[in-house]
């Protein structure tokens, strides 16, 4: 097998991977950075975030403001500390952005324009029409790519970590394109490998999102944390299982409608009206279709998203892609017809647990982005704190991760770990002649997760989900993947994200049965309160030789102590 | 429920093991709002599992899912099944980039010249990151549509000049010029040299721009660095040249004006100097400069002319007041002689009071039909084919003489793909006794261009390298098997029959002008 050494492995080159690949390069020119990403880098899920990017940046608002609304908007889950960090580090990287030559858009004295998103009260959202994480993607690509102490290694699929004694010795990967894995040695790995919403069938989530980073440091014995905290986007669009339509449609003045033409978020949140949090919008669309006074399609039951009143011109300039995908997607003009919308499976609070610096409990492993929980948004994420998340503890590993590896040697890697995982790859799957085929059990892992752990959850469900995810375990130890060649083997790599989806499946329901309490996005019909006094908690979840095992963190609360949330 | 509709795929394979080609029939079951990406998801999770493709965001902005569709390069995500339903749809791997397994090509070499554009902000003095860059709005949008670009490679599969390896491609070009337009950059000096050579190698096709799934005028940022590199005198020499000659003889050929036309007058074409001529009853006779100083363009010219009046049409010309209609110095990226031989046009149109036009070339009538000052003219611009289709139709022109040849048509991006006048071309040629009309594989809409467009027709410096396109076309032609490649337009003209001259193989097929071979079948029609 060939081996690589590098001195930082970064794995997905999604804003977070980039970002911390920027930041190494530009801590020591001396640090070779390696960048393993699945697709390549201008193919990941980051370029679909339309919305915007949070930041200070002009009078009236303030760090405190933004922390303020971040923290209520976590459902008081959130690390406290972690969000004051992460609302002064944000402006700098508006900026940061912007002398690459990212093209935001404008406000009439050209300064960078900012608009308000949900659960925001402030204008701070700021964004490049509704392509802002396509313009951010492309921008640091742009300035990546000439970097001459970073090696994109694209089409490169990560399947291990390669840990001992607590600490990072680097990873297995596979070469798609010729089907051979390698040796990554590596002082230090940052995992930035983005979501994992592939778990849900209703998702505004690529294809690829099936989260490999999470479920690698999962096996590797990282503990995940608030795996319960799956964040449901009130507008994904139902003709086209769930693909998003931005918040910032809601933004620019867009109305949702039940059946009686009511807008009802009104009863929900009498203030924030549609601009509510994510939660709080979804829950209330959920509750309108169950009582009835959804709209019925082929497609499946749905609300209106009406943007009419905002006239062709507004949605031309303002919305151009969500324009071109109602019509591309659906047939739609938004300037004259109702978008069917329901809540769609978009964003996990949850997932590696790793401290203000990006540190996991492995020496030199850190993770950044969708990946990593922080925890920053606790139960429920505001719009455009993520994107603004990615930046900020993308530089942030990227740092931390060059100062460690610029302080540690490289060590011999585990090469038993290394035979170990071929023979998984390559005898296990590959090579194994089975009965069970990939995209059935996917279906059926996809279909459980959203019949039982969807916005409205229950013990019953949640174990039933749990049972079946467990029983689809097993019978992925039968799956037969067809295609029997090395180069280019789509058939392989779609078993090997399946295989680490069902333990993530499997980690979210645990952790949803887990917290029996109704707190942000996760809701418990049969625990409807917030209970602070047993649950003012992160919930860590391990893989261990003798099965999971849980854990509890306290919430650092600095500032603010958790009031009822109103909006 | 009804009975559900089947739709038929015809999937190109390639094994890379075994190094074979095949061609896999599917069937897939049609679903409402299908999308050709649902198709193919349907067959690798259901039919077929050793099916190999791209996809990830399936929402038109990741690019990962460009593949061919009934020969046009799109995006399978966005391209529903119901819209490109045939018979078959067939799919196919990108063109121009090498291939990989079934529909999987490698982006690598695509990827990674990526980066010699410096695609971020270049500044005189280095970025503190502590500010942001005041840019006004009306700055910004001269930004925005070309940072719109996905990179799925879409443009550069339909280019018929990214073969060439010394042409950065319409991808690079485009998003070069994002930054060249950058109000925030300060680098178009160094941003030029990039592109300083190879700019001029786009021959103006607008493949890239019909094909874009994000609807960027990849063409017209082509038009504009070229307009850049001519304000900092960064042309070669032989466009020094065509532009020397245009600004002083009005033509490109550097021929002298006072020739222009003269054979006209023997045909028959009335001149237009002081006297009234009806505007209801005669027609504009533009011909493009080209068919004026060519020999072989000009006796295709006369054809046309002699057809048109057998036809009974009643035509006037300028003479040698006549100018060039623009359309080179424009796609050179000359807007001021551009103007300075437009506006001479457009009085001379405007005083005469005739509104019906009929030209030779595509250029011409693309940019009488469609641009600025004539677009304010409201001309009745008409090519000739489709003038004669009209009296072929009315019966007003017969072809009878029996030509046994088969027959081919070249669509000219400027007739076709551009202006959609796909049918005229072909009705005429099905007309004529004897002709057995075969299409191409590449037609229509995704038709190849001949290489001539966009002033590469007079630029030597700009030699392609590798096969030209327009040989390409040949030998697409050739395994037809077919007599003729019939064409309309005289850039078409010239390019593939010296492509047919180059390759030796005259004996094999002949390049044709529609007008000539309709002459030829009226020869016996007194």
């Amino acid at each position: 097998m060939e081996k690589i050494s590098c001195d930082i492995a970064i794995v997905g080159a999604g804003i977070a991977g980039l970002r911390a690949a920027i930041a190494a390069s530009n801590f020591n020119k001396k640090i070779n950075i390696a960048v393993i990403s699945k697709t390549f880098p201008v193919r990941s899920h980051s370029v679909c975030a339309q919305g915007g990017t949070a930041a200070v940046l002009r009078r009236g608002d303030s760090f405190d403001l933004h922390a303020w609304d971040t923290v209520k908007g976590s459902d008081f889950l959130a690390d406290q500390d972690v969000v004051e960090f992460f609302v002064k580090k944000a402006p700098k990287q508006v900026i940061f952005l912007d002398c690459l030559g990212m093209p935001w858009s404008r406000d009439e004295e050209g300064l960078i324009a900012q608009k308000r998103f949900g659960g925001h009260s402030f204008s701070r959202g700021c964004f490049a029409a509704d392509y802002t994480g396509l313009h951010e993607m492309h921008t640091l690509y742009g300035k990546a790519s000439a970097l001459e102490n970073i090696t994109f290694y694209n089409e490169w699929f990560a399947t291990s970590l390669l840990t001992e004694e607590g600490k990072i010795k680097g990873l297995t990967v596979i070469n798609i394109k010729t089907g051979e894995m390698h040796l990554f040695k590596a002082k230090a790995v940052i995992l930035a490998t983005g979501g994992f919403m592939r778990v849900y069938s209703f998702t505004s989530h690529s294809h690829t999102a099936t989260g490999d980073g999470v479920a690698i440091a999962y096996r590797a014995g990282v503990p995940l944390k608030d795996m319960e905290m799956t964040q449901f986007h009130p507008t994904g669009l139902v003709p086209a299982d769930g693909v998003l339509i931005t918040e910032g449609a809601r933004s620019e003045g867009g109305f949702l409608l039940n059946n009686k033409g009511e807008r009802f978020m009104g009863k929900y949140a009498p203030e924030m009206m549609e601009l509510a949090p994510r939660d709080v919008v979804a829950r209330a669309e959920w509750t309108e279709i169950m009582e009835k006074r959804g709209f019925s399609s082929s497609f499946g039951k749905y609300i209106a998203l009406d943007l009419r009143h905002l006239g062709e011109e507004k949605i031309k300039e303002k919305l151009p892609f969500i324009k071109e995908i109602c019509r591309k997607l659906a047939g739609l003009n938004p300037a004259n017809d109702l978008i069917p919308v329901k809540p769609t499976a978009h964003y996990s609070m949850g997932g590696i647990h790793v401290n203000v610096k990006t540190e996991t409990e492995v020496r030199g492993l850190y993770a950044a982005g969708e990946c990593s929980c922080l925890s920053l948004h606790g139960a429920n994420r505001l719009g455009t704190n993520s994107t603004a998340e990615c930046l900020v503890f993308g530089e942030v590993a990227g740092v931390e991760a060059a100062k460690y590896a610029l302080k540690h040697d490289f060590s011999e890697a585990p090469l038993d770990k290394v035979k170990s995982e071929e023979e998984r790859v390559f005898d296990g799957i590959l090579g194994k002649e089975g009965f069970e085929k990939v995209p059935e059990i996917r279906k059926e892992m996809r279909e459980t997760m959203n019949e039982n752990c969807w916005l409205f959850r229950n013990e019953e469900g949640l174990k039933k989900g749990l049972k079946k995810i467990r029983e689809l375990k097993e019978r992925f130890k039968h799956v037969a993947v067809e295609d029997k060649g090395k180069i280019f083997n789509t058939g392989l790599i779609a078993a090997l994200e399946l295989d680490f989806m069902l333990d993530i499946a499997e980690t979210i329901l645990t952790s949803a049965l887990l917290r029996k309490e109704s707190r942000g996005a996760h809701v418990r019909v049969d625990y409807p309160e917030r209970n602070d006094k047993e649950w003012l908690v992160h919930t860590l979840i391990y893989c261990s030789k003798e099965g999971l095992k849980f854990n509890f963190l306290p919430v650092t609360i600095t500032k603010w102590k958790p009031v009822a949330r109103k909006y | 429920m009804g009975k559900r509709e089947t739709v038929r795929f015809k999937i190109k394979r390639f094994n890379p093991e075994k190094e074979t080609f095949k061609e896999l029939i599917y069937y897939v079951p049609l679903q409402k709002g299908m999308t050709v990406l649902d198709a193919l998801n349907y067959i690798k999770d259901k039919v077929d599992g050793t099916l190999s493709y791209r996809f990830s965001c399936r929402m038109g902005i990741c690019g990962s899912c460009a593949v061919q569709v009934n020969g046009k390069p799109v995006l399978a995500c966005c391209t529903q099944v119901a819209d490109v339903m045939k018979k078959e749809i067939i799919i196919e791997p990108l063109p121009n980039f090498p291939l990989i397994k079934d529909l999987v090509v490698d982006f690598s070499f695509f990827m990674n010249k990526y980066k010699n554009l410096k695609p971020f902000l270049l500044r005189k003095k280095p970025a503190t990151f502590e500010k942001e860059i005041p840019q006004t709005v009306n700055e910004h949008s001269r930004i925005w549509s070309y940072s719109l670009c996905i990179k799925c490679g879409i443009c550069f599969a339909a280019c018929p000049t990214s073969p060439d390896e010394n042409f950065l491609g319409p991808t690079h070009l485009s998003t070069l010029y994002r930054f060249m337009a950058d109000s925030r950059d300060q680098g178009l000096k160094e941003r030029l040299v990039i592109c300083q050579e190879n700019a001029w190698l786009c021959t103006q096709c607008s493949s890239c721009n019909l094909t874009c799934p994000k609807e960027v005028e990849i063409a017209e940022s082509i038009v504009e660095i070229r307009k850049l590199l001519t304000e900092e005198g960064k042309l070669p020499r032989s466009i020094i040249k065509v532009l020397l000659s245009l600004r002083n003889n009005y033509n490109p050929w550097g021929f002298s004006s006072t020739e222009r036309n003269k054979f006209l007058m023997e045909l028959g074409v009335k001149p237009i100097k002081d006297m009234f001529l009806n505007p209801e009853e005669n027609h504009l006779f533009f011909t493009c400069c080209t068919a004026s100083y060519d020999q072989r363009c000009k006796e295709a010219a006369e054809k046309i002319v002699k057809s048109l009046r057998a036809g009974g049409l009643a035509l006037a010309s300028f003479e040698n007041m006549e100018w060039c209609c623009g359309d080179s110095a424009s796609k050179l990226g000359e807007k001021g002689l551009y103007e300075y031989l437009a506006e001479h046009n457009f009085n001379l149109i405007k005083n005469s009071g005739l509104r019906k036009v009929v030209t030779i070339s595509p250029h011409c009538y693309d940019t009488l039909k469609k641009k600025e000052p004539y677009k304010r003219l409201g001309l009745k611009v008409k090519h000739y084919t489709e003038v004669l289709a009209e009296l072929i139709d009315k019966g007003e022109l017969i072809p009878q003489q029996e030509n046994k040849l088969k027959v081919t048509y070249h669509d000219p991006c400027y007739l076709g793909k551009i202006n959609k006048v796909f049918e005229e071309p072909r009705k005429i040629i099905k007309s004529l006794p004897g002709a057995e009309f075969v299409e191409m594989e590449r037609n229509r809409e995704n038709s190849f261009c001949c290489g001539g467009g966009g002033g590469r027709l007079w630029s030597e410096e700009s030699v392609p390298h590798g096969e030209r396109p327009s040989m390409e076309r040949i030998k697409e032609a050739i395994k037809l098997g077919v007599d003729v490649v019939a064409t309309a337009c005289p850039f078409c003209l010239i390019m593939l029959s010296d492509a047919v001259k180059t390759m030796g193989v005259e004996e094999k097929i002949k390049v044709e002008d529609i007008g000539s071979l309709v002459y030829e079948s009226l020869k016996k029609n007194p």
